[in-house]
């Protein structure tokens, strides 16, 4: 160190470039060292330490993490412009598969309109001044023209399922107990339903929940649209998957 | 039904195989299942048929089956996961941290140590002075009492009533003092005795004096009891914990140590490379003994696979809920509570090594005989001459016959014995 000081003293600059190096090392390098070599002298503690900010952290994150899904209702599956047409191959129209419950299903129509009968056009909110009667038909509870579905049974039958009104948007809570493929269709008698027209677009939004016990854990529901009925709650009068089918 | 399966279990395999590695990885299974069920959906689904009781047969003989698969991995795994433990394998590819845990197993070594020696020394220092010590305060009293007869200048806050309470207060919070104390104060004493009559009663009807001297010769008593006992737990801990000049990286490696060192120390006898022989032995000479063994064992391979099973759940479970689940709170459980599970098995594991190396000592010491008869060798006359059998016999088996000179005992011999 000396000679290399000295070789700066006189000129030398090599010398001097290695005097500055090792002036670095004694001024830099000797505390990040002393640091290492304290954590190497304390590793258990720092190990420890280094744990639980990271356990701490994790569970931060997690927090967030739920407290965000809270807030925005992330959806499961998304099914967009599914097309309903009010005179279907049979009397469903098949649009999941399978929904596996507990799960909130979201199924909100557009704006179109379809025939329920010959020069009769509706939305799927269906005809408040309809002539036919809706006891007649697929749902009594229902509008004639209205869009409802069917959790569970076939494309053909009318009892099986759990049957519900949709209307232009509704919001089903399907608990542990009913589980089974998505039906749609136009509310209307089964004889008429030949003589129907055009089609509505659904999106269908299933979202599988942990667990259903009560409408109170399940607070993620999106707001609905102002002046759309919400349903999905049971509806009272309809048929019941396995209940006696009522005398029309 | 748990105890009626076990029962079966047990009955079909060994009950080592059972308690020492099926019901950790059943019990563990548990608390998984029990993590998994509060925070995922799919994983309640899956189990509420189970926990209702309305599983099929199927699902219980295939969990069970599992189950019993992955401890036999386990048993099979046993002595891996258990060398681990002892700070070989995965250690061994990270030098500077078994550098460090080196140094820190030396540090413990060297307190045991230095803690064992200042006892024995002052043991013996204690032992050595204390019939002196008893003595000069005999003469002490003895010449107080002919040169002042009834006249005590003997004051109850003198600095020997003051050094003889202070070595009280430190016997009755159970610490020791040294023979330097001790010396101290039967020198204060002393000279007090000397200028006092002992047996000159205060206007209390108290003796101080002579309680005083009293007093000492039971703390001298007491110190010498001290020492000894301090002396003895050192040793035995050093015994019990620590093997020979080589320091492992862990505790239970140092353990496991000890009863390689204490065979070769005492017999010459490699332990290693005798052990199989000596259990054959012991299976068939003393099958007491050898069931006392393989049930410490049995504990020993509970504990290491309970802190192997811990290791996992908490990386398991911690991850998932990490990833996926939704509470905090559990997480937190999951990944705080799982190493101070391990900590806690990992203490037990080394206390449980302890007492299973204790055994091992004991089979040594008193079935080593019964080897050298199996082996059809004459038994030695002498220590030395043991110590040379057991090397002999090491070399044999390591080289061969070549360069060793060994007898073999006669059938007669045998027979006559």
């Amino acid at each position: 160190m000396k000679a290399e000081l000295a070789g700066v003293r006189r000129g030398n600059g090599k010398a001097g470039f290695k005097a500055v190096l090792s002036g670095l090392r004694v001024n830099l390098v000797a505390p990040v060292g002393k640091g290492v070599e304290l954590i190497f002298k304390y590793w258990l503690g720092v190990s420890l330490v280094v744990y639980i900010a990271l356990a701490i952290a994790g569970a931060a994150w997690i927090h967030f993490r739920h407290v965000s899904e809270r807030s925005f209702m992330n959806w499961t599956e998304v099914k967009d412009n599914v097309e309903i047409k009010a005179k279907p191959e049979g009397i469903w129209t098949l649009v999941h598969e399978y929904v596996r419950s507990p799960a909130l299903v979201e199924i909100e129509a557009n704006n179109d309109e379809w025939e329920y009968a010959p020069g009769k056009k509706c939305s799927a909110n269906g005809d408040l001044g309809s002539t036919l009667h809706p006891q007649d038909a697929i749902l009594p509870s229902a509008p004639v023209g209205a869009l409802i579905g069917k959790v569970g049974g076939s494309t053909a039958g009318t009892t099986d399922g759990r049957l519900f009104v949709v209307g232009k948007r509704a919001l089903l809570q399907l608990d542990q107990n009913t589980s089974g493929p998505l039906f749609l269709t136009i509310n209307d008698q089964l004889s008429g339903l030949q003589n129907n027209d055009k089609s509505i677009k659904v999106k269908i939004s299933i979202v599988y929940v942990p667990q259903v016990s009560s409408p109170a854990t399940v607070s993620p529901i999106p707001q609905p649209v102002a002046n759309t009925p919400v349903s999905g709650a049971p509806i009272a009068g309809a048929p019941i998957a396995g209940a006696p089918v009522p005398n029309k | 039904m748990l105890a009626s399966i076990i029962d079966r279990l047990t009955s079909l395999v060994s009950k080592y195989l059972v308690i020492g590695f099926f019901i950790p990885v059943l019990m563990f299974a548990f608390i998984a299942g029990a993590i998994l069920y509060h925070d995922f959906g799919w994983f309640r689904e899956w189990a509420r048929p189970e926990i209702s009781g309305s599983a099929k047969v199927f699902d219980v003989v295939a969990i069970l089956v599992g189950l019993s698969i992955v401890a036999y991995l386990f048993s099979v795994l046993s002595t891996f996961l258990r060398e681990i433990l002892e700070g070989k394998h995965l250690l061994e590819t990270w030098p500077t941290v078994m550098q460090h845990l080196q140094t820190r197993q030396q540090e413990r070594l060297k307190k045991i140590q230095t803690e064992y020696e200042v006892a024995r020394r002052e043991h013996e220092l204690i032992t050595r002075r204390r019939s002196s010590w008893r003595q000069a305060l005999s003469n002490a009293a003895s010449t107080g009492m002919q040169n002042h007869k009834n006249a005590s200048t003997f004051d109850p806050k003198s600095q020997a009533a003051l050094e003889v309470e202070k070595l009280e207060s430190m016997r009755s919070e159970a610490k020791g003092f040294s023979s330097a104390d001790v010396e101290a104060a039967v020198n204060l004493l002393v000279t007090a005795l000397e200028a006092s009559d002992e047996s000159f009663e205060d206007a209390g009807g108290h003796r101080s004096l002579r309680e005083k001297r009293f007093s000492v010769l039971e703390l001298i008593d007491y110190a010498e009891d001290y020492w000894s006992s301090v002396e003895l737990r050192q040793f035995n801990e050093r015994q019990s914990r620590f093997g020979l000049s080589f320091v492992a990286a862990t505790a239970m490696g140092n353990v496991a140590q000890t009863m390689q060192a204490y065979a070769v120390t005492r017999y010459k006898l490699n332990l290693e490379k005798f052990w199989g022989d000596l259990q054959t032995t012991l299976q068939t000479n003393n099958r007491d003994f050898f069931a006392q063994l393989q049930d410490a064992k049995t504990q020993l391979d509970f504990l290491v696979t309970c802190y192997w099973l811990s290791a996992l759940v908490t990386l398991g479970c911690g991850s998932m809920t990490l990833t996926k689940g939704d509470s905090a709170a559990l997480f937190l459980a999951v990944v705080l509570g799982g190493p101070i599970g391990m900590y806690f098995f990992y203490l037990l594991a080394v206390k449980s090594y302890q007492s299973f190396a204790e055994l091992v000592r004991i089979g040594v010491d008193l079935y080593r005989f019964q080897l050298l008869d199996s082996l059809h060798i004459a038994r030695p006359r002498t220590a030395r001459d043991e110590q040379v059998i057991w090397s002999t016999l090491q070399r044999l088996s390591y080289l061969g016959a070549e360069g060793t000179e060994l007898s073999y005992k006669q059938d007669t011999l045998t027979s006559a014995q």
